[in-house]
């Protein structure tokens, strides 16, 4: 194609301005008076255009180009017998063969409609069953997880928690040592120990459970709390307030737990437990957490056998463990 | 004597072929000439570059850095995890296209781009800063509530300056391995004319219309064939494109490329006549300045970022239905004036994209950055 077929001849690139911004601007008014002019007198570029479409809407998956619904209409459209479209009134013979043909596309249709409905619904019903029959197996063999699925889950410490710990912190004692807070939940007592200035982090196997925290600034990290507590070095951690999941365990997890805690504080070092109250379980919770969850009283005598004094408070009505590391 | 500065980026896909991993590498590269102590993380390294970059799970045992930069640009487990860190977080947004331009193709990628965008809005919360590509992607950090945001172009190696130093290249720019690659791999027939696309084949892009194009431009009498260089991100998709230009009697002039070489994507550069993007959504869109770096005029669709990173050195157009694709392509193919104009202008756009000021644009952007989180 040659030069002397530029639609054109008063180009602005053959003025002197240097604005590319308005050299383009003008370049692409040329041009779309350009495809207007090709398109009024070039039927194969419109009949190109128009077929471009078509072949489009005919690959491509219902939604993906342009209104679902119209696509769908041009499908049944392409795919029906009969045109819906062309008035054949006048024509009673035709009428009633069009009209026959209708209903049993409609008939046709519906009858598919009703089987695959039925079908989903089997599926949506077998489904159900087999979910039920697997969670039975699994609460018959005893395994954790799904009775931690079935109940509900332990309250995370609370911010009125995390301020009686800050009241019990002396001042000065944790040099760099940060506070943690095991089972933290979105963070309330984490929230009330930074407000108080300290250096605080919680913790949560829970990712789900920490976002709302998180998105309030708050540092909250993923991690089992009881393997980041069994592995702190000794009295690397300044202080550490135990609840939510972490404290529903068993007697044996419990005194594992109190001896990990005592020493990861050290010597003079804060632990405070907040025991879920076991009173408060509804039936169902209390057969399926059996043997899960310890009272104020035992944690206490196992915290003071792992070397710490302590002494039973309470805090909006719930019994509070404080140990002190001796 | 004080301590290096220590950061760590993140980032989804760490790989050699893609804009991403380049900006990434590049990054990683500037901070250890800033005197930082520099690593990489991802949830996927490829094994081209696995001596760059680390798996983010072992992330944890490792050392705490100063600084963390998050390379954005999907859904990934890698932006939960950097959530939970306590160290600064920079968050480097390259753009994700909208998961509408996949519902209908791939549930999945779908999914996860919506997944991604949700991860944005929690990092504003946390992050202390936002770098953007572009205007356009500064404009979405800070709709999702990033109060903080520079703008730093992408980085990525300038091919057509690598090209123009190979040895044993004649005045002509021709004799390059990269044409012998390519002419072996498809040889443009005689007098053909190359309207050129590089980019993934993915539904935002719309390859399907520029099939169209190549109707329309074969209908105004230019001999014409479409080079579409770049992966696939899906199958149905391309299945599609390729049912759509048998439909349209134009598959024989259509080629697919696909992911290629550095040297082979150095040899469709050269070989074509135009660059031609109808894309729907690009956050930067590199391989329009390398087109532009490589002295080839562009047609686009003014989408997105597009307009802003051609800054009227290419034909920027507002609509793109075939005949005006088409007849803009031939407007720039037959008259040379106009052509050598956009060539001239592109050439100086990719410089000053594609050069040292880029590089110098986010050792500026860096810098307090780095400074804040040393401490110094």
């Amino acid at each position: 194609m040659s030069d002397a077929e530029s639609p054109n001849p008063s180009d602005p690139l053959r003025e002197s301005g240097d604005d590319s911004l308005l050299f383009a601007a003008r370049l692409h008014a040329e041009i779309v008076a350009d495809a207007e002019r090709r398109r009024r007198e070039d039927p194969q570029l419109a009949r190109i255009e128009r077929e471009f479409e078509r072949a489009w809407a005919h690959v491509a998956p219902p939604g993906a180009a342009g209104s679902q619904e119209e696509l769908l209409l041009d499908r049944v459209d392409r795919l029906s017998l009969v045109d819906v479209d062309v008035p054949i009134g006048s024509k009673p013979g035709i009428r009633h063969v069009k009209g026959v043909i209708r209903k049993a596309t409609y008939w046709y249709l519906r009858y598919m409609s009703d089987q695959l409905n039925a079908l989903h619904n089997v599926q949506a019903r077998l489904l159900r069953r087999m979910d039920d029959r697997l969670r039975r197996i699994e609460a018959a063999v005893g395994l954790d997880q799904p009775v931690a699925e079935l109940v509900a889950p332990a309250p995370a410490p609370s911010g009125l928690v995390g301020a009686l710990l800050a009241e019990l912190i002396e001042p000065n004692s944790l040099e760099s040592r940060p506070v943690v807070v095991g089972s933290c939940g979105s963070g309330a007592a984490v929230g009330a120990l930074e407000a108080s200035g300290h250096r605080v982090f919680g913790v949560d196997a829970d990712s789900v459970a920490v976002l709302a925290g998180i998105d309030e600034g708050l540092d909250l990290r993923v991690a089992d709390p009881e393997a980041l507590i069994s592995g702190a070095e000794a009295g690397s951690i300044g202080a550490l307030l135990i609840g939510g999941e972490l404290q529903r365990r068993t007697v044996s997890g419990v005194i594992q737990l109190a001896n990990a805690a005592t020493a990861a504080v050290g010597p003079a070092g804060v632990v405070v437990v907040v025991p879920e109250s076991l009173a408060g379980r509804d039936a169902v919770d209390a057969e399926l957490l059996v043997g899960r969850s310890v009272s104020a009283g035992v944690w206490a005598r196992v915290l003071e056998a792992a070397d710490a004094s302590t002494e039973v408070r309470v805090v909006d009505g719930i019994d509070v463990v404080v140990a002190r590391v001796t | 004597m004080s301590r290096r500065p220590v950061v760590h980026q993140f980032t989804a896909v760490l790989a050699d072929r893609d804009a991403l991993g380049h900006h990434t590498l590049l990054v990683d590269d500037i901070l250890r000439e800033m005197g930082v102590d520099s690593s990489v993380y991802a949830a996927h390294v490829n094994p081209e570059v696995r001596t760059r970059g680390r798996d983010f799970r072992l992330h944890a045992d490792d050392p705490a850095p100063d600084l963390i930069i998050y390379q954005a640009s999907t859904g990934t487990p890698v932006a939960d995890y950097v959530l939970t860190r306590p160290e600064p977080i920079v968050v480097n947004y390259h753009n994700m296209t909208p998961a509408s331009f996949f519902d209908a193709w791939e549930p999945a990628i779908s999914a996860e781009l919506d997944h991604g965008r949700r991860q944005l809005a929690r990092l504003a919360k946390k992050a202390s800063h936002g770098i953007a590509d572009s205007d356009y992607n500064a404009r979405e950090l800070r709709e999702v509530g990033y109060e903080n945001v520079s703008v730093s172009p992408v980085l990525f190696a300038p091919l057509w300056l690598e090209r123009d130093r190979q040895p044993n290249r004649d005045a002509s720019g021709s004799g390059s391995t990269a044409d012998l690659v390519v002419d072996s791999v498809a040889p443009s027939p005689a007098r053909a004319v190359t309207l050129l696309f590089v980019g993934r084949l993915s539904p935002n892009k719309c390859q399907q219309d520029l099939v169209g194009v190549l109707a329309g431009v074969r209908a105004l009498g230019v001999d014409a064939r479409l080079v579409l260089v770049g992966g696939v991100s899906s199958a149905g998709f391309v299945s599609a494109v390729e049912s759509v230009a048998l439909e349209l009697g134009v598959s024989d002039s259509l080629v697919l490329a696909g992911s290629v070489s550095e040297s082979e994507l150095v040899g469709w550069y050269e070989s074509a006549d135009v660059f031609v993007s109808v894309s729907e959504h690009e956050g930067f869109c590199v391989p329009v300045v390398e087109a532009m770096g490589f002295g080839l005029p562009v047609v686009a669709f003014g989408s997105s970022a597009v307009a802003e990173t051609l800054a009227g050195a290419g034909v920027v157009l507002a609509e793109k239905s075939v005949s005006v694709v088409a007849s803009a392509v031939v407007r720039v193919l037959s008259d040379s004036v106009v052509r050598e104009g956009l060539v001239a202008r592109g050439r100086r756009r990719a410089e000053e994209l594609g050069g040292v000021a880029s590089s110098a644009r986010i050792r500026e952007v860096l810098q307090p950055l780095l400074n804040g989180a040393s401490g110094t």
